[in-house]
C-alpha cells in the first residue's frame, strides 16, 4: 500500500477533504507536517508501481479514470480552502515519507500557497474556423494548377493571420485583469474533435475580486463575434497551472 | 457562443456532455500542471514527455474509436 497525493494546503485542524473520496473508492485523508496539510488516500502497490504505472499512463481508460478522481478530490478541496494541486501520479511509500516531502519543501509551498490564496484559475481557449479556399475549376494544365494553389494558400494564409491577431488582442485584454497567465499547448484536432482550430489555450489566474470583470470582459470580446472565432471559459479551477514551487 | 462552465452550471450550452469536463482539458492541467515532486514511484520519463506519451494514448485511441476515412 502507498499513499496517492493529490494536493497539500495550509495547515488546517480539520480535514479539509472530510467525506471525499479518492481513488479506487478510499476516503481522503490529511496527513500533516511543518505547518502543512497533504490530501492523500491509499493505493494498491500493483497497480501504482513503477512500470505498472508507466505502461497504464499509456492506457486512455485508466489514464482517464485516475484523471477525474484526481480532479474530483482536488476540485473538492479547493472549494474548501487554498489548495495547490500535485501533479498526477505523484505516490509516496508510506505516511512518514509524505511528512517528510511536506517539511523538505514547506517554505516554498507556503509561499505559493500564499500566492495562490483567494485566486482561481480560468481556461480560455480561442477556436478559428480557417477560411475554405473559394471553390475553382478543374485547372486545364500545370501552370493554372500552380496558380490556383498559390491563391489558394494566399487565402489560407490571410485568414490565419487574421486569427491569431484576434488570439493575441484577446490574450493582451485578458492579461490585464490576471494576476499571472499561463499558455498552454494548443488542443490537437483529434482530440477536440472540431472542425474549427484551437488558436489559443490560455489559464489565467484571476483574483477572486475580478472574476466578475473578467468574465464579463470575455462576453464583450465575443461580440460582436469575429466571423469563424469562438472564445470558450472553463473555470473555476483549482490553481493547476500556477503551482510551480521552483 | 462557446461554453461557460462556472462551477458546474452551464451559462450557455453548446457542449455534447455539459456537466463532464472535456478530458483533454483536464489532461492540459492534470499532466503539464500541478506541483512536480519526486515522489517514491518515479516514472522514467520527462515530463514533458509524459504529456507526449499520454497524449499519444489519447490521440491514438480517439482515432481507433472512428472509422477511417479512407
Amino acid at each position: 500500500m502507498s499513499w496517492y497525493c493529490y494536493a497539500v494546503a495550509e495547515f488546517a485542524p480539520e480535514n479539509p477533504a472530510k467525506g471525499v473520496t479518492g481513488l479506487r473508492a478510499c476516503p481522503v485523508s490529511a496527513l500533516s507536517a511543518a505547518g502543512l496539510t497533504a490530501l492523500v488516500s491509499p493505493v494498491p502497490d500493483e497497480e501504482f508501481d513503477d512500470t505498472v504505472l508507466q505502461a497504464n499512463l499509456e492506457h486512455l481508460p485508466w489514464l482517464e479514470e485516475i484523471a477525474r478522481a484526481h480532479h474530483a478530490v482536488v476540485d473538492e478541496a479547493s472549494r474548501r480552502t487554498g489548495v495547490l494541486p500535485l501533479r498526477m501520479a505523484t505516490i509516496y511509500r508510506d505516511e512518514h515519507r509524505v511528512r517528510e516531502m511536506l517539511a523538505e519543501h514547506s517554505a516554498k509551498f507556503i509561499e505559493a500557497l500564499r500566492r495562490v490564496r483567494n485566486h482561481a484559475e480560468w481556461g480560455v481557449k480561442v477556436f478559428a474556423a480557417l477560411r475554405n479556399a473559394p471553390e475553382e475549376e478543374e485547372p486545364a494544365d500545370g501552370r493554372s494548377y500552380l496558380r490556383q494553389r498559390i491563391r489558394q494558400r494566399k487565402a489560407r494564409d490571410a485568414g490565419t493571420d487574421e486569427a491569431i491577431g484576434v488570439a493575441e488582442r484577446i490574450e493582451r485584454e485578458l492579461r490585464q485583469l490576471s494576476a499571472e497567465i499561463h499558455r498552454h499547448r494548443n488542443q490537437d484536432p483529434a482530440l477536440t474533435g472540431r472542425a474549427d482550430r484551437n488558436i489559443l489555450n490560455l489559464a489565467c489566474l484571476v483574483p477572486d475580486t475580478s472574476r466578475d470583470r473578467f468574465l464579463a470582459r470575455i462576453e464583450q470580446l465575443r461580440q460582436p463575434a469575429e466571423a469563424g472565432i469562438v472564445v470558450e471559459v472553463t473555470g473555476p479551477w483549482a490553481p493547476y497551472s500556477f503551482a510551480g514551487i521552483s | 457562443m462557446g461554453p461557460v462552465l462556472v462551477r458546474g452550471d452551464l451559462v450557455s450550452a453548446a457542449v455534447e456532455q455539459p456537466d463532464r469536463l472535456a478530458l483533454v482539458d483536464l489532461l492540459d492541467r492534470l499532466l503539464a500542471g500541478g506541483v512536480v515532486l519526486t515522489g517514491d514511484v518515479v516514472l522514467s520519463v520527462a515530463e514533458v514527455d509524459l504529456v507526449h506519451i499520454s497524449l499519444r494514448a489519447l490521440i491514438t485511441s480517439v482515432r481507433e474509436g472512428r472509422p477511417a476515412p479512407w
